[in-house]
């Protein structure tokens, strides 16, 4: 009973069209709210006829500065947002996979300490001289830790096999040690308060910077990270029995998972480079949304990246309304509200043996 | 806000010390110091001070003499104090060691801040210093009204005022045997204060408002700004300006909308020679304001109704006088 | 030939475990691979499906050298079923089993109504059709290796490589298995740690040391002398009245 094979490609393209239509009208919503609620209130219709202005040429009087405000600041913050999420959350689908250990995150391969060693050595040691900023800084940090951290585990003989994905997360955290202890050494050798400060505060997160420039940067390494990821479901699903299964069934295994960590790395820099580090959404939406969808990851990553992106943007919502005129650091919103999730998903889904 | 906060100064000033002891210190003295009664059988030898702050003023009671280390600089030494500060060995220009300080066998240490010498002191606590028998003074305007152990930079649980500054320089006069010098001082800083408060008021502005722009982590992120109680919120509520920024901490983070949509008169930023951050720069600071698709529609911003202060000046120091007075001046530009 | 190894040879951090192994299997054979623990069985497995790369030798699937096909292309020939292979994943035997499609679908060849009754089929097979939808985690040893041979039977291989199928099963599905597994139009190589059991194979191998030291008939190979010297026990032959087959029975060596 052999089909041709020209339906179910159609039924396919189908459910692409169908799926994508509504995650993309639920993102544009989360979007429009994380437009419409900030620091200050701005009326929803100065909103509507910002957008229509800037996208329609509606030609609305509006006041300069809640015109700039809106499409500036806020829907860049939002749209930034999304694509942290959505990288974030699928970098842990796909690390959480790969490696088999259900606590991998983005941070777990020393890319979040690299980046504030790279960050700590613009701001504090000066290197660049203010040439190079903040988030190139954290950029090029995050990238050196995590081809340490990749040349560690494969000269401690990473192969193929189960113990390959054992000697990543050991030489992980070897890599993040080292770069922890490199941010503390020149912390306490060059730094005030002051300072040290201001890289608390991004270490924490920080998405006040978002602009067009960073909109420009964070949508097309979300979406891509997304595609090639997606692309690659089949052979994530082949590993749940481990390394050796999936080389069974096809998968060539080494280059799979040099592509898509190396994916994940890449998306994780990109994005604690924009924003600083955001813990928990690479942990924890992987998990709220298995929990939901299931393990398969056709539709493990959309929906993780759907959720991971809507986290955000309600996260940095959240973040600059609970207190008035001030922003929290968005990692203690998602670390406040990804703790109690995480702990529910836990108790929730366990074995039933 | 604004008229509550004015009483409450006022009222702190009418109770505030008697400005001046002439004649000379009686020992053994008392001293009562955040929390901490020290006793002085005479005056210290071999001071040892950490911040510029507390150097300078001892450079200003004519005390180089009578120092044996200074520590964490932000920027260089007053150029009259010059002769006395390259007598005076420095022990580094960031947070000391706790032994390099103890090792000048210093008779006081005294400290700007408590963040060095205090309860999380980078250095030490004030009973380590104290069991070795070396007495520490922390200067009253970062304890006095303040809670360290709250937020980045401290919060203040009452705004800052001069007083606590011209308590610290009595004090340290007292303390050092040093009345005269002491009372002359802090009577030059009030005269000068006083003076500036008069001509604020005398130009009657109707709702002036302002934001004191310190510094960011990286341009576009939310600025460092000064919050309603420290120094600077000082500076505008004495002068009769508005401060747009609602926070009691020191300098808190506040996004560009809050500060945008606020609209303020006035925009103070800070000059510094620390270049740790690119908004360290003031000219990238004026840079951002200038070409942000925001910050560049405010009416400060196209009024080009700027300030520059020295940072040194937004801190409980001598030279704040000198930002008080800069303010003053550009609020004599305001349109009426 | 079906499946070919010449002189394989595989060490671990420099000690040999394979050495000089060479083996053909036609078309349509069941291979038993028998041996001591440690003689090398499992390392054979793994090379004849290219999970692991041989440091000498090479293997041949229809005469072409395995590590020049694609991954993808080899797992269309070769299944393998392993002896331990687990997950944390919240799955259901259905999904296990549906994973053996995987080197037949590309995102642009996607599931379709011929694979639905590949698996279907594949779970009738091994008798769990019954319990598709099972959590993994709730089903005993013997019924996660019944779904582990589900799963390569739904990869539709010509040569199936089973790592001691039998391991966790009970005798009822131990049996059932071995006759299943000689039924199957396919090419067979299976690993076994029953000398009984390994009498129904067509031929037989017998590793030591990590090297081959017999091949061929049961009743060739099984000898009391091969017994004595590879596995270290003493052997009598009986007749079971019931069907004439051979039967092993052993003794310690004294």
């Amino acid at each position: 009973m052999i089909l041709p094979p020209g339906r179910p490609l159609a039924r396919l393209l189908g459910r692409i069209v169908l799926h994508g239509a509504w995650i993309a009208l639920a993102l544009a919503a989360a979007i429009l709210a994380g437009v419409c609620i900030g620091e200050t209130a701005i009326p929803v219709g100065t909103v509507w006829r910002t957008l229509a202005n800037k996208l329609f040429d509606a030609g609305h009087a509006l006041d300069r500065i809640d015109q700039g405000i809106v499409w500036n600041y806020r829907l860049t913050r939002a749209i930034v947002a999304a694509c942290c999420g959505a990288g974030l959350a699928v970098s842990g689908v796909i690390l959480q996979s790969l490696l088999r250990n259900a606590l991998a995150d983005p941070y777990l391969l020393g890319i979040s300490a690299g980046a504030s060693t790279g960050a700590v050595l613009v701001t504090v040691a000066g290197v660049g001289a203010g040439a190079v900023s903040l988030s190139l800084g954290a950029f090029g940090g995050a990238l050196a830790a995590f081809l340490l951290v990749a040349l560690l585990a494969r000269a401690s003989g990473g192969g193929v096999g189960p113990r390959a994905a054992g000697q990543i997360v050991l030489a992980g955290i070897a890599g993040s040690q080292l770069f922890n202890a490199l941010t503390a050494f020149m912390i306490t050798r060059s730094a005030s308060a002051e300072q040290a400060r201001g890289i608390m505060f991004w270490l924490l997160g920080n998405l006040s910077g978002a602009r067009w420039d960073n909109v420009g940067m964070a949508v097309p390494v979300a979406v891509a990270v997304t595609s090639v990821c997606l692309w690659h479901a089949r052979a994530l699903d082949a590993f749940t029995f481990g390394t050796d299964s999936a080389t069974a069934l096809g998968v060539p295994v080494r280059r799979v998972q040099a592509l898509l960590i190396g994916c994940a790395s890449l998306a994780t820099a990109v994005m604690v480079s924009i924003v600083g580090s955001i813990g928990f959404v690479g942990l924890v939406v992987p998990h709220a949304a298995r929990f939901i969808v299931g393990v398969r990851h056709v539709r493990l990553i959309p929906a993780a990246a759907l959720m991971g992106a809507m986290f955000l943007i309600a996260a940095d919502v959240l973040s600059r309304i609970v207190v008035k005129g001030q922003v929290l650091p968005i990692g203690v919103i998602t670390a406040l509200v990804g703790a109690p999730v995480f702990a529910l998903i836990l108790v929730r889904r366990r074995p039933a043996r | 806000m604004m008229r509550p906060g004015l009483a409450f100064a006022a009222a702190w000033m009418g109770l505030s010390l008697p400005g001046a002891w002439a004649g000379p210190t009686r020992y053994p003295l008392v001293v009562e110091n955040c929390g901490h009664r020290l006793t002085f059988e005479a005056a210290p030898g071999d001071a040892v001070t950490i911040g510029q702050s507390a150097t300078e003023i001892l450079y200003a009671l004519g005390l180089g003499n009578r120092m044996a280390g200074t520590a964490l600089w932000f920027n260089d030494v007053l150029p009259e104090f010059k002769a006395q500060n390259d007598r005076v060995p420095r022990l580094d220009n960031n947070a000391p060691s706790f032994e390099s300080v103890v090792g000048k066998r210093p008779g006081l240490v005294a400290t700007q801040f408590e963040w060095m010498i205090g309860p999380q002191g980078v250095v030490g606590t004030r009973e380590q210093f104290h069991e070795l028998g070396v007495p520490t003074y922390v200067m009253p305007a970062d304890c006095e009204g303040k809670n360290n152990l709250v937020g980045a930079d401290g919060t203040r649980t009452a705004p800052f005022s001069t007083e606590a500054l011209y308590k610290g320089i009595t004090q340290l006069a007292q303390i050092f045997d040093q009345q005269d010098q002491g009372a002359a001082l802090v009577a030059r800083l009030r005269g000068r204060e006083e003076a500036a408060v008069a001509r604020a008021k005398a130009l009657n502005l109707p709702d002036a408002s302002a934001v004191f722009w310190f510094s960011s982590a990286d341009l576009d992120l939310d600025p460092y700004v000064a919050g309603q109680k420290g120094i600077p919120g000082y500076m505008m509520r004495t002068l009769g300006l508005r401060n747009v920024v609602q926070s009691d901490e020191e300098w808190p983070t506040v996004g560009w909308e809050t500060v945008a949509r606020s609209n303020p008169s006035v925009i103070v930023i800070a000059r510094m020679d620390r270049r740790r951050f690119p908004a360290d720069d003031f000219e990238r600071k004026l840079a951002f304001l200038r070409s942000d698709p925001v910050t560049r529609e405010m009416e400060a911003v196209k009024r080009n109704r700027i300030v520059i202060i020295d940072a040194h000046a937004m801190q409980a120091t001598i030279r704040l006088v000198d930002g008080l007075e800069a303010l003053t001046d550009a609020m004599a530009k305001l349109p009426r | 030939m079906m499946l070919a190894a010449h002189d394989l040879g595989w060490s671990a951090r420099g000690a040999p475990i394979l050495r000089g192994v060479s083996l053909e299997v036609p078309e349509g054979e069941t291979l038993g691979l028998i041996g001591p623990n440690g003689s090398g069985k499992s390392t054979l497995m793994r090379l004849l499906c290219g999970v692991l790369k041989p440091e000498a030798g090479e293997v041949r699937l229809a005469g072409e050298p395995l590590a020049r096909m694609s991954r993808r292309r080899a797992a269309q020939w070769l299944a393998m079923v392993e002896q331990q292979a687990e997950t944390a994943d919240r799955i259901t035997v259905r999904d296990a089993v549906e994973l053996g499609r995987t080197p037949w679908l590309s995102p642009l060849r996607p599931w379709s109504a011929e694979d639905d009754a590949i698996v279907a089929e594949a779970l009738a097979v091994v008798e769990m059709s019954g319990l598709a939808a099972r959590d993994w985690a709730t089903l005993s040893g013997g019924e996660r290796q019944r779904a582990h041979i589900a799963r390569a039977l739904a990869q539709r291989p010509r040569i199936l490589l089973l790592d001691e199928p039998t391991n966790h099963l009970d005798i009822h599905h131990q049996l059932s298995i071995l006759q299943l597994v000689a039924t199957l139009p396919v090419t067979t190589v299976v690993a076994l740690h029953d000398l009984n059991q390994a009498m129904s194979c067509d031929r037989l191998g017998v590793l030591q040391h990590g090297r081959l030291v017999a091949l061929g008939k049961p009743q060739e190979v099984l000898s009391p002398a091969l017994l004595r010297d590879v596995f270290g026990v003493r052997a009598s032959f009986l007749t079971d009245p019931a069907d004439g087959a051979r039967i092993i029975r052993f003794h310690a060596v004294s």
